[in-house]
């Protein structure tokens, strides 16, 4: 299947630092990619310069444009939220939809207003008079209003409250995913999006540590719980990662054979914030 | 060129600087009616009578040449108020233009739209350099309109309840004209400016913090430099602090000549405005307006 992102060999460095190290990675239609790293890992770099907001050594490749010197085309088809609340105070509502409709070839004014028309959001409402989650959600109904193939999200639920984050990835679901189109998304909280994502990608230190489907990620890593007499046991086997609580250990398993996990334990899949903590606990040498 | 996406920036323009571009103006034209109504209110009775009597000798004045070129200057006197308060907001705009829009991160969703930097840089520049004075030309074009109706409305009562007629002047006053110059001053006036204009914008865009002083500092620095170095070996004359007095010198002197042979004060002004424009402080504004352009375009 053709790759609606294709990112090769991307690096880049801030003076001395290398943020992005060799960065490869191939996006497809009906993909939700998860970006997923610590904080100064490197998400928001390779979201910038996927969408030539930064300068940056190797190739990328979103829908068939170089985001380098064809960003204006290519934000025609592909929509963006940063990872901080960035519309401006003095914009009013009604002024925000007349803009997109302005500038953007493929925005829908009546789509938005529908998505708006669900929330406590009124069309004189200035961004400033709104809380922090509705200034989210008039993001998102500006965002989701528009028919773009790609859709890039950094941190887009940031200091948001727990339903409004629900809100926010069920209108992602609804009213904007379907197989032609692709998602990729960076988050802190792995564990409320883990259902929604199809791929996954761990960064570490510019690095991309794992990249995989959501699925073979689960067949791949296991998790096994033991009582403390076969820690010591479990431990022979190389886990990525052990936690003992009340007498009991968990570790995290990666490729290990099933039969020799069923002797010691009880095995479980493990969620991908296990699986995050375990990959970026053994990479740190923890 | 996409025109809707081109008028969309210009009215994004106008949103954000709404309520300065609707009640500046409106304060001025309210106060340039005002206080020539509070005057007129306060006059003594024999002022009155004064008034009356010059008025009843204008209505017998053959010639109304110098008396046109008087309304004019006063048309000139009604517009100059706008557009040094036009200057003020247009100063203010084109130091925080570049600034505002990353101090709140707004720059992050106003370039995730597919709208050029190029576009965006040359559409700030064009709506502070045009489209402000042009607002502020509009207030004062309607404070204008409105004064002649109140003068319309004043030779008539004049006409009829004290037998002054005053309508030859009417016919000999070219307002029209004059105001047509008044809008057409905009362009020189634009052009002559536009590398301070450039250079603000630059500033605004450059600075992380107090785009004020980026704009003032580093001129002020290079006039003090060049005068200490002019000082201690004795030069003639400093280059750089002559050049920009020259170059902002504008000093209108109506010589006695000058007065019999001007037909329109407003389109001397154009005239004057034009002679101030040189093609290298244009080249210096264009170089301005590239950078600004590059750091909005390069910056991370």
């Amino acid at each position: 299947m053709t790759s609606l992102i294709s990112i090769n060999n991307l690096s880049k460095s801030y003076q001395d630092k290398q943020v992005l190290k060799n960065v490869n990675l191939n996006i497809a239609p009906g993909q939700i990619l998860g970006l997923v790293g610590p904080n100064g890992a490197g998400k928001t770099t390779c979201l910038q310069a996927l969408l030539g907001l930064t300068s940056f050594e190797g190739s990328i490749d979103v829908l068939g444009y170089n985001p380098s010197t064809h960003r204006d085309d290519m934000l025609n088809e592909v929509a963006y939220i940063a990872d901080v609340a960035v519309l401006p105070k003095w914009l009013k509502v009604h002024q925000a939809l007349t803009y997109m409709q302005g500038v953007h070839a493929n925005f829908s004014r009546d789509k938005a207003e529908a998505f708006l028309a669900k929330t406590n959001i009124r069309l004189k409402d200035r961004v400033k008079a709104l809380s922090k989650g509705m200034v989210t959600q008039l993001h998102l109904a500006l965002i989701l209003a528009i028919d773009a193939k790609v859709l890039v999200l950094d941190e887009p639920t940031l200091g948001l409250d727990i339903l409004t984050r629900r809100q926010f990835y069920n209108h992602l679901l609804e009213d904007f995913y379907d197989e032609d189109k692709c998602i990729v998304v960076t988050t802190h909280q792995i564990e409320e999006i883990e259902n929604i994502l199809t791929d996954v990608a761990f960064i570490r230190d510019g690095d991309i540590v794992i990249s995989e489907n959501v699925d073979n990620i689960r067949d791949r890593f296991k998790l096994l719980a033991v009582t403390n007499d076969k820690v010591e046991q479990a431990k022979k086997l190389n886990p990525l990662f052990s936690n003992s609580i009340m007498g009991i250990t968990t570790l995290l398993f990666d490729n290990a054979d099933n039969s020799e996990l069923e002797a010691l334990g009880n095995i479980t899949t493990p969620t991908l914030a296990d699986i995050f903590v375990g990959v970026m606990t053994q990479e740190q040498g923890v | 060129m996409n025109t809707l996406q081109i008028t969309t920036s210009f009215k994004k323009e106008i949103w954000e600087y709404e309520k300065t571009l609707l009640w500046v103006p409106a304060i001025v034209a309210a106060m340039m009616l005002a206080i020539p109504a509070i005057q007129f209110m306060l006059l003594e009775d024999y002022q009155y009578t004064r008034i009356f009597d010059q008025l009843a000798e204008l209505q017998d004045i053959q010639s109304h040449k110098y008396l046109d070129q008087g309304l004019q200057a006063l048309v000139l006197g009604l517009f100059m108020p706008f557009v040094l308060i036009a200057l003020v907001l247009q100063v203010q705009y084109f130091i925080s233009c570049l600034f505002d829009e990353r101090r709140d991160l707004s720059a992050y969703f106003w370039r995730s739209m597919p709208v050029s930097d190029a576009q965006s840089v040359i559409v700030k520049l064009l709506h502070g350099a045009l489209v402000i004075p042009a607002i502020f030309m509009l207030a004062a074009t309607a404070t204008l309109v409105f004064i002649l109706i109140l003068a319309f409305i004043a030779c008539i009562v004049l006409s009829v309840g004290y037998d002054i007629a005053l309508w030859g002047l009417w016919g000999s006053a070219d307002i029209l004209t004059t105001v047509a110059a008044q809008w057409i001053n905009i362009i020189p006036y634009a052009i002559w400016m536009f590398p301070v204009f450039a250079w603000l914008m630059l500033a605004s865009m450059f600075a992380n913090k107090v785009p004020f002083l980026w704009a003032t500092l580093p001129v002020v620095i290079i006039i003090l430099v060049e005068a200490f170095v002019v000082q201690h070996f004795s030069l003639s004359h400093s280059v750089i602090s002559q050049t920009l007095r020259d170059y902002f010198n504008f000093v209108i002197r109506f010589e006695p000549g000058d007065i019999r042979d001007i037909q329109s004060v407003g389109f001397y002004m154009t005239k004057k405005l034009f002679s101030k424009v040189e093609f290298g402080a244009s080249l210096l504004g264009c170089g301005f307006v590239y950078l600004a352009y590059l750091l909005r375009a390069k910056r991370n």
